[in-house]
């Protein structure tokens, strides 16, 4: 019958296919993922870790900060405004940054393999720098937070709980970090670090990016912890490399413009939020009535006039306008590539001058003041000696020696604008610029937050860390962290 | 591959020729149809030979076949043994042959009675009777690996339900069929108004993430439950480890095992014709408020103040000068907080489009009432299909088309399907037969709803009630075929901008029409297999199975019609992807029969290979497209985003199962299977599981009863078995994908944020259950019992680990779901006498799958995240699926040690000193799953008339409203339109005594709150409670309706007509009841595990179908 000649081929058909099935598939290696790398390159772990200095700078959950700070305001809604805090907001950046750190400092640790990777750069560079970062990215978690995983924490599956350390320990040990770091630095590598586009390998300005954050650190803790405050800032200012001693010094993030950045992924994050077919944000009421009130010189470069009446005008916290309404952010400020500060001059200076009230170096607080207001003007390019004299004798701008942290707060506000994240722990600190809280407040207080309550990943997935270990009690905005002890 | 030059479809076509499951069709359809033809040429020249030899003496035929009570049988086949030739009694039961030859055999087969062979011999007449099976209930089921058994002895449940059941209103598809028709079963997921097909889920959930059951269509595993229900034949749930545990590890949710029609041996072929047409139309929409225009209320609750037009010579057209000071509304808001609508004149937003009839007018601000209902259509379904069916003693075959169009409500919305089924089975020697199943499938969609959520969510919570619907639809001119009602400020933008910078919400015309999806999708499934019967009692079987599909979805946006893309401009683009995924199974099969006396035994021993593989490759643009209106990734302004995606695994199996019986009163099953899969790491990859039951027919113990017909039947049955199951692969070596870089010159890389594990252990779900079925007055009464256990541990769960450890999750071996509950069908036939049967069955189950364990230390696995802080747990002591989220915190009272003491306060509602509600967090309100879940159904017929109707219910579960909170939020519920304690409308002005007082509602310290807050601050503070949007998810839900009638089949004897059946359809008619009436949706449609996430409507069908046999 022909048919079966049919059946034969198909019965062929089949085993044949069966026994290339069975052969051409290696069982074991089958599971290897194609797509995805499986070694780790030094050079390309610092540079995802340097990408997220900009969220270190602005980002909590979304700007938010600088929001409460009364720098800007969000057009169309009102709840970041009013201290909403997202629950599933956690901690930020041990998963997309710390954790690569770590895996750099212990790659590079690996004294059998360590000679491998001295292509992307010097190991003790290497190592230093992921330290310094480290620390640098944690300052600003326990800033936030207070008391948070740190000596157990990275350690994956070894320790899926690990406890909730006090923040002053972590001070404590991120002193040491910083110091250590510089200590460690070689100045003269055979090969230079790679994937650095931040300072392309310069230690000094290595040096001076730990030292500087040192320096800051130490006026953290004034109230809490004075002598180690004095310490720390007279060891920062001799360390190795100092700290920023110029505007030229001033630690800058490069963003790129659309031709160095085609997919528009490192463009400056006020670029995204305000351009030319989107407002999410414009400027709070608070800072342009303080700015215009004495005729700030820097008003022109932090904000835009609003277009509806061409002046300068803010919109009032917790309130829903349109974005022609009021001042946009300065449109110099926000180019797709222009830089963010990551530390500056006058911010130094700044500290300086209140390093000098508290005793702890000698000197004059008032020129170091002087000196601070006017490195900011250079900083932005709108210095003029003549228009300076007359801003800084204003009385109100004129330091005041007999409550000098209400200069120095005031004035550090609007130096530190839009580094909302940096300027809020000033204000927990000096007290000053005085703000108040946003009508609807929803903190139980009613007021601007001390500190933002541990998200739901702590809660849920640690609670017995988050019941025991965690100092900070109870979890509320309200509640003052470690060095926020008293209000000058 | 260049990315520049899209991948051709001839080149997918070709591709898919020279893959496996590609030539394997091929040549199956070359074989099949080689064998189609031939066979019935040999059929046709088996007839020649009848005739020839017959010519001497062929005579007349006549006969009426009868019942055992001797009534009528109508439509019993009657077919010369060994052709094709054949007939079919009518309604009396008689049929007729005009020439036969007295050496012929006929045979007589009718569904449910024992088939009947009689030599024709020298008579004229021949009447048969056909009785009943002899032992009383002799229910043959599909069980695990196709193989049919006798559902007697079987010691697990298995239910099965025919397609005529199932398809009363001609649904189209699997889970709506069986909705209420199978215990136990829940189906949710999809609304009525969507292509999708709903989910089911088999006893609860049996693991963390509630994934649904495996699905079998005549033996072959498939990953979806798009079947055309006109070729199903009967469905068969595998609900416990014990049924389905040779499937192996994907059977621990279960088994929906579909068997697709075929042609019957000695059959004539017949022709079925079916055909519906169906119209859909909105069953429940939302109550919306129609008092209160777009606009926002003052922060202070002081009176809505319009907007007023000024004329600005530097930015608008000169004719606009005249303007100045008319009244316009809020453009740029999409909530409706806005002023009240009493007809006053306004400048509306299609007042600023030079070519709308309305430019420059003020027109009266009145409310559409309809304009939500008025965006839809009437939905129609078109659904035909042609079957072509037959055998002979040597082989039987079916054919069948089915073409399916649906337009759906939402415009723009379209599907064309095409079905075709081949099925056959060949016995090429005594020894060998081939059987082929074959279903290809191809699927056009456009517009697919899904991808068109924020329309339906743009209508149902943030459509301005003043918007006149055919403004937006007739609003045609310029730039866009569509405008937008959300535009900027006239007053601060120049025209241009106002005017094309919309500011949330695109017209949703626009949407639905311009920015649309496209999809083609192609998909073959079916198997080939070969029998060889080695001696009567042992067999040999060998198949291929594949489910293969491939497909290509695009999507576009109109250039400027969505703003604020993520890239904060408005830009145009397309994205298109490509994919292919198929499965391929191959397995060998042993299988030995054997009966000695009282004693029966059955045997398999089997192997399987599976092997699956999944590719993709998506591109969009990047940065708008450099010619507008042309949608290709070429034209991207910027480098194309792409990505690709890969996965292969494997799992090789060996198993066997050994049954033994006696004398129809015992049967004793154990099976074993052991798998080795590709993605557990080596030393970890193989498991071995078992499984027994017991079934005993314990009615033969009381043959009294049962011979005098009141107890016709008794059976217990009792089983255990295990499950194992892998993961999907790459799950075992952490990687590092790239991050995104730094410019072009700085890549990046991170670990993944998914900690991966070697030492994972395979899953292993063990369940015990137990159940009885006893039937009364002679099968006309039954019921059918269980009751079981289910216990899954070391579930691989990518479990959420606080992120400071390093990573979010990580996978682990962990956990233990003790799922618990019952399964009760009842049926009976309250009525069958000659012109009257009524049928009725009847279930329910019930199931508690409680979360006993998780990883060491943790309490808690979330399931779902929501925006709104929602959330759906799994969480230790509780059910599966808890709801939960933000509580308003009640008020309790404390003495000075903090003991909690008695005040006038205890129980009130805590507000802000803003009167804002206060809450806590992640508070559970109870879990999503419902309490019991069942069923209704029953068919009444009386001469020619039949109606059958399936209804379904569910009691208890949570359903979490989100578009009602979205609707207070943004002013359209009913409820912002309330009168306050002073009888005075919420929304006036507090000065004027409007505003709301919080009810029962104190402040922090206790004291009564008396203040009243501006209606809109106070929704507003709602957009942060889950509590007050928390509903009973108890529903009773009509699914299917259908009357039908039988032509008489007098009317048409002289046609080839053989039965004509008209009938009338209701597809989701109505909800018979709702206990989440509140949330302005249907429950038992929920698009989410936890409720509604933008939900789209429920609809009703309502149709037309007509029957025809050739």
């Amino acid at each position: 019958m022909k048919t079966s000649k049919y059946i034969k081929f198909v019965l062929a058909y089949f085993m044949a296919s069966f026994m290339i099935s069975c052969t051409m598939n290696n069982f074991d290696n089958m599971n290897v993922d194609p797509k995805n790398p499986s070694e780790a390159i030094p050079s390309y772990m610092l540079t995802n870790a340097l990408r997220y200095i900009p969220d270190n700078l602005l980002i909590t959950n979304g700007p938010q900060v600088s929001m409460w700070m009364q720098y800007w305001t969000e057009i169309p809604y009102v709840s970041d405004e009013q201290y909403n805090m997202s629950t599933s907001q956690d901690f930020p950046f041990y998963q997309t940054v710390l954790v690569n750190l770590q895996s750099i400092i212990n790659q590079n640790s690996d004294t059998i393999n360590k000679a491998s990777l001295v292509s992307y750069g010097d190991n003790n560079n290497q190592i230093a720098i992921a330290r310094i970062l480290k620390a640098y990215y944690y300052l600003r978690i326990t800033d936030t937070w207070g008391d948070i995983p740190y000596f157990k924490a990275l350690q994956g599956v070894k320790n899926i709980t690990p406890s909730i350390d006090s923040q002053k320990s972590i001070y404590i040990d991120l002193f040491k970090e910083f110091s250590q770091a510089v200590a460690q630095i070689n100045d003269n590598p055979i090969n230079p670090i790679k994937g650095d586009f931040l300072f392309n390998g310069d230690m000094t300005k290595w040096k001076k990016f730990a030292n500087t954050t040192r320096l800051i650190m130490a006026m953290r803790i004034s109230n809490v912890d004075p002598a180690k405050g004095d310490s720390v800032l007279n060891d920062a200012l001799n360390s190795s490399g100092g700290v920023i001693e110029s505007n030229d010094d001033n630690l800058e993030y490069p963003f790129l413009n659309s031709t160095e950045d085609v997919n528009g992924n490192n463009y400056n994050y006020m670029y995204n939020w305000n351009n030319s077919s989107n407002y999410e944000y414009a400027m709070c009421k608070t800072l342009i009535d303080y700015m215009n009130e004495y005729s700030d010189p820097r008003l022109p470069y932090y904000a835009d006039k609003a277009l509806a009446t061409n002046t300068y005008v803010g919109q009032p916290v917790a309130t829903i306008g349109q974005a022609n309404q009021y001042s946009q952010m300065g449109v110099k400020m926000r180019q797709q590539n222009t830089p963010m500060y990551i530390y500056s001059y006058a911010q130094v200076l700044f500290t300086l001058s209140e390093a000098v009230v508290r005793g702890w170096i000698s000197g004059d607080a008032q020129i170091y003041y002087n000196e601070a207001i006017q490195a900011s003007l250079q900083q932005y390019n709108v210095f003029d000696p003549a228009t300076f004299s007359v801003y800084i004798n204003q009385p109100d701008i004129k330091f005041n020696s007999t409550n000098p942290y209400e200069s120095i707060g005031n004035q550090k506000w609007i130096a530190l604008y839009p580094y909302g994240n940096e300027e809020w722990a000033e204000w927990r600190r000096l007290g000053y610029p005085q703000l108040t809280p946003a009508p609807g407040a929803i903190t139980v207080d009613g007021q601007i937050p001390r500190r933002e309550t541990y998200g739901v990943d702590i809660k849920t997935l640690m609670p017995v860390q988050f019941e025991q270990d965690a100092l900070i009690q109870p979890d509320l905005t309200s509640t003052h962290i470690w060095w926020d002890v008293k209000k000058q | 591959m260049n990315i520049n030059q899209p991948v051709k479809r001839t080149e997918f076509v070709k591709g898919f020729i020279h893959s496996i499951p590609g030539r394997l069709l091929s040549v199956v359809m070359l074989l099949f149809l080689v064998q189609f033809f031939y066979t019935t040429k040999l059929a046709a020249q088996d007839k020649k030979v009848v005739t020839k030899t017959g010519v001497e003496n062929l005579q007349k035929l006549t006969g009426k076949v009868i019942d055992e009570k001797g009534e009528a049988l109508p439509g019993v086949t009657v077919v010369i043994k060994g052709t094709s030739t054949g007939t079919i009694t009518d309604n009396n039961g008689n049929y007729s042959f005009p020439k036969v030859s007295p050496n012929e055999t006929l045979v007589f087969s009718f569904v449910g009675l024992q088939s009947k062979e009689m030599n024709v011999g020298n008579t004229s007449v021949l009447n048969v009777a056909l009785s009943e099976s002899a032992t009383g209930l002799n229910e043959v089921v599909v069980t695990a690996l196709n193989i049919n058994r006798d559902k007697k002895s079987l010691g697990y449940s298995v239910q099965q339900v025919s397609g005529n059941d199932l398809n009363i209103a001609a649904p189209t598809d699997l889970a709506t069929s069986l909705a209420g028709q199978i215990s136990g079963i829940q189906t949710f997921g999809s609304a009525s108004s969507s292509f999708d097909d709903s989910q089911i889920r088999i006893r609860g959930v049996n693991d963390l993430n509630g994934d649904g059951p495996l699905y079998v269509v005549d033996g072959t595993p498939i990953s979806h439950s798009d079947i055309d229900m006109e070729s199903v034949k009967s469905v068969s749930v595998l609900k416990g480890p014990a049924a389905a545990a040779l499937y192996g590890q994907r059977a621990s949710r279960g088994v929906i095992l579909i068997t697709t029609k075929n042609g019957e041996r000695d059959k004539p072929f017949t022709v079925e014709l079916n055909s519906t047409v169906k119209f859909e139309t909105i069953r429940m929409l939302p109550q919306l408020q129609n008092s209160y225009a777009q606009g926002v209320q003052n922060a202070d609750g002081s009176a809505y103040k319009f907007p007023v037009y000024n004329y600005n010579p530097s930015q608008d057209p000169a004719s606009w000068a005249s303007q100045t000071g008319e009244p316009m509304l809020d453009y740029t808001t999409d909530q409706s907080w806005g002023p009240k609508m009493t007809g006053q004149m306004v400048r509306q937003w299609n007042s600023w489009y030079p070519n709308d009839p309305n430019y420059g007018k003020m027109t009266p601000l009145v409310p559409q009432p309809d304009n939500v209902k008025d965006f839809f259509r009437t939905g129609l379904t078109l659904q035909n299909d042609v079957a072509v069916s037959g055998g002979n003693d040597k082989y039987n075959v079916r054919l069948a088309y089915d073409n399916q169009q649906r337009t759906l409500i939402f415009p723009g919305s379209e599907r064309n399907r095409n079905f075709f089924n081949i099925a056959g089975s060949y016995d090429v020697n005594s020894k060998i037969n081939v059987s082929v199943n074959l279903n290809i499938d191809q699927d056009h969609e456009v517009g697919n709803p899904d991808n068109m959520v924020n329309v339906y969510s743009t209508l149902e919570s943030s459509f301005p009630r003043q918007l006149n619907i055919n403004d937006l639809r007739n609003n045609t001119a310029g730039q866009f075929r569509f405008r937008s009602w959300n535009l900027q400020n006239p007053n601060t933008s120049t025209a241009d901008n106002f005017l094309y910078d919309n500011q949330i919400s695109s017209n949703i015309f626009t949407e639905a029409l311009d920015n649309t999806g496209k999809s083609d999708l192609s998909r073959l499934y079916g198997n080939v297999q070969l029998t060889y019967k080695i001696t009567d009692d042992l067999k040999l079987e060998g198949a291929f199975r594949t489910d293969y599909n491939n497909g290509i979805a695009t999507s576009q946006i109109v250039s400027g019609s969505r703003p604020n893309n993520s890239d904060g401009t408005s830009n145009d683009s397309f994205s298109e992807s490509y994919w292919e995924n198929f499965e391929n199974n191959y397995e060998l099969l042993l299988s030995y029969n054997k009966k000695i006396d009282d004693f029966s035994f059955s045997g398999i021993a089997g192997s399987n290979i599976r092997y699956s593989k999944n590719q993709n490759l998506n591109a969009s643009t990047n940065g708008g497209l450099e010619v507008p209106g042309v949608y290709s990734i070429a034209e991207s302004t910027l480098k194309p985003n792409v990505s690709d995606g890969y996965n292969v695994s494997e799992a090789r199996s060996l198993y066997g199962r050994a049954s033994f019986g006696y004398k129809d009163l015992f049967y004793l099953d154990g099976t074993l299977r052991n798998d080795w899969s590709s993605t557990l790491a080596l030393g970890n990859n193989s498991y071995l599981y078992p499984s027994a039951s017991l079934s005993m027919v314990f009615s033969q113990f009381f043959k009294d009863l049962v011979s005098n017909k009141i107890f016709s039947f008794g059976k217990i049955r009792l089983s255990a078995a295990q499950v194992g199951s892998d993961m999907g692969p790459y799950n075992i070596n952490t990687t590092l994908p790239l991050t995104t870089s730094y410019g072009s010159t700085y890549p990046a890389q991170g670990l993944s944020s998914n900690l991966l594990n070697p030492e994972i252990q395979p899953t292993l779900s063990t369940s015990y259950e137990g159940g009885i079925e006893l039937n009364f007055f002679n099968n006309r009464l039954g019921g059918d019992f269980s009751l079981y256990r289910n216990l899954n541990k070391n579930q691989i769960m990518q479990m959420a680990i606080p992120n400071v450890t390093g990573y979010n999750s990580m996978m682990i071996n962990a956990g233990l779901i003790l799922t618990t509950g019952f399964d009760l069908t009842l049926k009976g036939v309250p009525i069958k006498t000659k012109d009257v049967t009524w049928d009725v069955s009847f279930n329910i189950g019930q199931s508690t799958p409680m979360i006993e364990r998780l990883a060491q230390g943790q309490s808690d696995y979330r399931v779902t995240w929501e925006f709104t802080n929602m959330f759906v747990d799994d969480m230790v002591g509780k059910e599966w699926g808890m709801i939960s989220g933000r509580k308003m915190i009640q008020y309790q009272a404390y003495d000075a040690k903090g003991n909690p003491i008695y005040s006038p306060s205890n129980g009130k509602t805590v507000v802000s000193s803003t009167g804002q509600v206060l809450y806590n967090e992640d508070q559970s309100f109870g879990s999503a799953l419902p309490k019991f879940t069942g069923g209704f159904a029953t068919s009444f017929k009386y001469h020619n008339f039949d109606l059958s109707m399936a209804l379904n219910f569910q009691i208890g579960g949570l359903y979490f409203a989100k578009s009602a909170l979205l609707r207070d939020y943004k002013g359209l519920s009913l409820k912002t339109v309330a009168l306050n304690d002073k009888g005075v409308d919420i929304r006036e002005p507090i000065s004027a005594g409007g505003g709301i007082k919080p009810a029962n509602a104190v402040t922090a310290d206790g004291s009564p709150f008396n203040s009243y807050v501006p209606a809109m601050a106070f929704y507003g503070t709602y957009w942060y409670l889950t509590q007050p949007y928390i509903y009973d998810a108890t529903y009773v839900k009509m699914d299917q309706i259908r009357l039908g009638y039988s032509l008489p089949t007098k009317w048409f004897q002289k046609t080839p007509l053989k039965t004509v059946n008209l009938g009338v359809v209701f597809t989701d008619p109505f909800l018979i009841y709702n206990a989440a009436k509140g949330s302005g949706n249907d429950p038992s449609e929920a698009d989410a595990n936890y409720g509604d996430n933008g939900q789209l409507p429920a609809t009703r069908e309502m149709g037309f179908n007509i029957k025809i046999t050739l």
